[in-house]
């Protein structure tokens, strides 16, 4: 399970939670599979994050990019990719490949662990990833 | 002008040497008559590195599924040859003290090598599970060039960072163009120094052109592969943030499925922080250079 932040809910994903609104009146059940119209509905609500289950929640340890939207794994391959800038990612498969496991790491983590603050402690393994894969989020680029 | 390798090889000679233990170990293991019980003798001699291997082999890293409390349990459940690269990974933290530099981090390039370490270790279960522990020093050795250089030519060192920043070149270009040689010949100079295993220096020599290797190309291939997944991962030695280029052949080498990539870089995110929190606390706990000599 995850707290996903709005930006990065996807239609499709299952509440592990019960949402209520302020006033404590139940929206959506745990369980309930969330709609386009759903999110519509959270969002003029003002809800900033809900929590659901991963497609890894409960597997093996694997890896699963179902949770992630495309626009959150490319946005966490634009903020490693000058690392590979020596590497020629773009022509040896290899390198290509590498770079797209650690893009989905990082972007898996960043779902998982939404917000900059949850590693304010200065503790975890591509931190400073994240931050930048959040930074290219919010300011996309044309 | 540039300093001369030579130059930089007669201060290798006034490095810290190897612990006597160590060397003692090394002479047994080429003494056919020597049993687990010579060895452990030996190695008892000295307690605290001792204390150290065992903590060691008892860890979650190591993963063994009962507590070894004797030298010479880890002697049978290794083997001898695996004990020594043991003690050897325990050694060579001590180097890491250095004071650190603005521009440069030794503590970083102990997390990077710690991280190679580790990968080359996952590597090895995969494709020689009975070289694990020579791989492991292997990657925990591979850049101690570097820290060689920053100990004794910190000022050209520094320009080598500062240069392959400012001209965006790969760190060993910036130190052929600037020194004339780069640390992968400066490290292997040192493990030739310390008398270590030839395929060990070998592997120290060319871990980024393992094609060049004569009786480490396996392992060297291993160690350039372990190097370029910490990069990526971002477990960067400082100084060099970009991702060394593959060799071409190394991955046919490896006949390394590309499959088992991913459940290996998660492997080592988790192992690396357990291995890094363990080595780490080493590094920290261990009284300094100069306080172990005051108390000799």
């Amino acid at each position: 399970m995850a707290r996903i932040t709005m930006e990065n809910l996807v239609s499709g994903m299952r509440l592990n939670k019960p949402i209520c609104n302020p006033h404590g009146v139940l929206l959506l059940k745990a369980g309930e599979i969330l709609t386009e119209k759903h999110l519509k509905i959270l969002k003029s609500w003002g809800f900033r994050e809900a929590d659901v289950v991963l497609e890894r929640d409960g597997e093996a340890g694997g890896a699963s990019e179902v949770a992630l939207s495309p626009e959150v794994v490319n946005a966490a391959q634009g903020a490693i990719s000058h690392r590979f800038r020596h590497a020629r990612a773009d022509s040896d498969p290899v390198m290509a490949e590498i770079l797209r496991v650690v893009a989905v790491r990082v972007a898996e983590r960043q779902s998982r662990l939404p917000g900059a603050a949850a590693h304010s402690d200065g503790s975890g393994l591509l931190r400073g990833d994240i931050q930048a894969a959040q930074e290219n989020r919010q300011c996309p680029r044309d | 002008m540039p300093p001369r390798l030579e130059t930089l090889v007669q201060h290798i000679g006034s490095l810290p040497s190897l612990p006597t233990v160590l060397l003692r170990v090394g002479e047994l293991l080429n003494d056919p008559r020597t049993s687990a019980m010579n060895l452990s003798r030996v190695i008892l001699e000295d307690q605290a590195l001792t204390a150290r291997l065992l903590r060691l082999v008892n860890s979650a890293f190591y993963g063994f599924p009962r507590r070894i409390a004797t030298v010479t349990e880890v002697l049978n459940i290794l083997g001898y040859y695996q004990v020594r690269n043991l003690l050897l990974s325990v050694v060579v933290v001590d180097l890491f003290e250095s004071e650190e530099a603005a521009e440069f981090s030794p503590v970083r390039l102990w997390e990077h090598s710690a991280g190679t370490a580790v990968a080359a270790g996952l590597l090895a279960r995969q494709l020689c599970p009975e070289d694990r522990e020579e791989l492991f020093v292997a990657g925990l050795l591979h850049d101690v060039g570097k820290l060689v250089e920053f100990q004794f030519i910190r000022k050209e060192f520094l320009r080598v960072v500062a240069n392959a920043q400012a001209e965006d070149l790969p760190f060993r270009a910036a130190e052929q163009s600037v020194l004339g040689f780069s640390h992968d010949r400066v490290g292997s100079l040192l493990a030739s120094q310390w008398k270590l295993p030839i395929r060990l220096a070998e592997t120290i020599a060319y871990h980024h052109r393992p094609d060049l290797a004569q009786v480490a190309k396996r392992e060297a291939t291993i160690v350039h592969l372990a190097d370029i997944l910490c990069h990526a991962l971002g477990i960067g030695p400082g100084g060099d943030d970009g991702v060394p280029p593959l060799d071409p052949d190394a991955w046919q080498r490896l006949r390394f499925p590309l499959t088992m990539l991913e459940p290996l870089i998660s492997e080592l995110e988790t192992q690396y922080e357990a291995a890094r929190a363990l080595l780490l606390t080493d590094l920290k706990a261990r009284p300094k250079r100069a306080e172990r000599l005051a108390n000799v």
